[in-house]
């Protein structure tokens, strides 16, 4: 900046102690000079009144009557402030995500009909469900019978698994396929998925520590002719609540 | 923080720093000192040392106070075996099993507080063992 402010300054008190002819001799002297290296030498100012060096400009800039490295500043300008808004819009979005509301995308059919499947094709990825789940019910861990939830995979940490409560710490379960009634141990809950017949669920694993949970799903938000609040509901006469 | 991890942590209680990145990359070593949320109760955290990771064998001394007699489990897939380092007083996988890697947080490398303790925590399997 200081460089800008000294350079215009300096050439007319350099011109205006010599004397006429010197000076003539010195405008001549450097009209000889080739063009290319004039704008070099007068590069680091940024008056849009000089007229631009022929050969360093490109169309773009001619026709923005700007001289190339005038073109190059505002393209840094531009880059840096897009790079800005980039890490600034990421990082409120991954606050967001962790703690009030994420996007969860169902897959598999295990939980028919409350979501359909999201196939997993590129051109597919729009036409499953996509689920709203929020975290507030994080802060206290209490949940009720029936809620939907997403949590993580006991088999595998990195995949999500959405399913739904059916048993809170201190119920008495009665597992379908053998006669036996179990009861959830504190700090679990047993999950199934509403479509029983191809759902791997509590039934295969056992109940799941309450602490994997990673939201609760309310609404479905896409596509927009299945938006509507998830209901809670639980089947009846497989919990019984008395200790 | 209770006597379970003496003598890494004191009894009053240290203040360390708690890497979340290895939790996201998947990598967790045997021999680390982790932060997880206790199968008990979700609202707590605790801390311990990873003894095994899925696919190992664990041997373990049932019961340190009255006997020798130790047992060896198999650690299931997607789960991690973890113990206290002052095993007289730890309520660890011993009591409640192995626990699914997705209840971990973050993995401790470094204490802050004390400052003259302030340093880098070894992840080693035996923290009684001293170090060359």
């Amino acid at each position: 900046m200081r460089r800008k402010e000294l350079n215009p300054s300096r050439r007319p008190s350099r011109t205006r102690t010599r004397t006429d002819g010197q000076t003539h001799a010195r405008l001549g002297a450097r009209a000889r000079l080739h063009p290319s290296l004039l704008s070099c030498c007068t590069s680091h100012s940024r008056t849009a009144s000089r007229k631009p060096s022929p050969i360093l400009l490109s169309p773009l800039a001619i026709g923005l009557h700007l001289s190339s490295r005038e073109l190059e500043m505002m393209a840094i300008t531009y880059l840096r402030q897009l790079i800005k808004n980039t890490v600034v819009g990421g990082t409120i979005g991954l606050a967001i995500s962790d703690r009030y509301v994420s996007i969860v995308p169902v897959h598999g059919s295990s939980m028919h009909p409350t979501f359909k499947e999201c196939p997993t094709t590129f051109s597919g990825l729009l036409s499953g469900d996509l689920g709203l789940a929020e975290k507030a019910c994080l802060r206290r861990y209490e949940f009720s019978h029936g809620d939907v939830v997403v949590f993580r995979s006991l088999h595998d940490h990195r995949r999500t698994v959405v399913k739904r409560i059916i048993g809170l710490p201190g119920d008495w379960i009665q597992v379908p396929d053998k006669a036996e009634i179990l009861k959830v141990p504190e700090g679990h809950c047993w999950v199934e998925g509403d479509n029983l017949g191809v759902s791997l669920d509590s039934r295969s694993y056992g109940p799941i520590p309450l602490g994997l949970i990673r939201g609760r799903v309310t609404h479905v938000i896409w596509p927009p002719h299945r938006i509507r609040q998830v209901e809670r509901k639980v089947p009846e006469g497989r919990v019984s609540l008395l200790d | 923080m209770g006597p379970s991890m003496l003598p890494t942590f004191n009894l009053t209680g240290d203040l360390v720093a708690v890497n979340k990145v290895p939790t996201w990359w998947g990598q967790l070593n045997k021999g680390d000192v982790v932060l997880m949320r206790s199968p008990e109760n979700p609202r707590k955290h605790i801390v311990k040392r990873v003894l095994g990771v899925e696919g190992e064998m664990v041997t373990y001394l049932v019961d340190p106070a009255n006997s020798n007699t130790t047992k060896t489990v198999m650690v299931p897939e997607g789960h991690i075996w973890v113990q206290g380092d002052y095993i007289h007083s730890s309520n660890d996988s011993r009591n409640f099993g192995p626990v699914p890697r997705g209840l971990v947080e973050g993995t401790i490398f470094c204490r802050i507080w004390p400052p003259e303790n302030m340093g880098l925590i070894e992840s080693k399997v035996n923290p009684y063992e001293p170090t060359n």
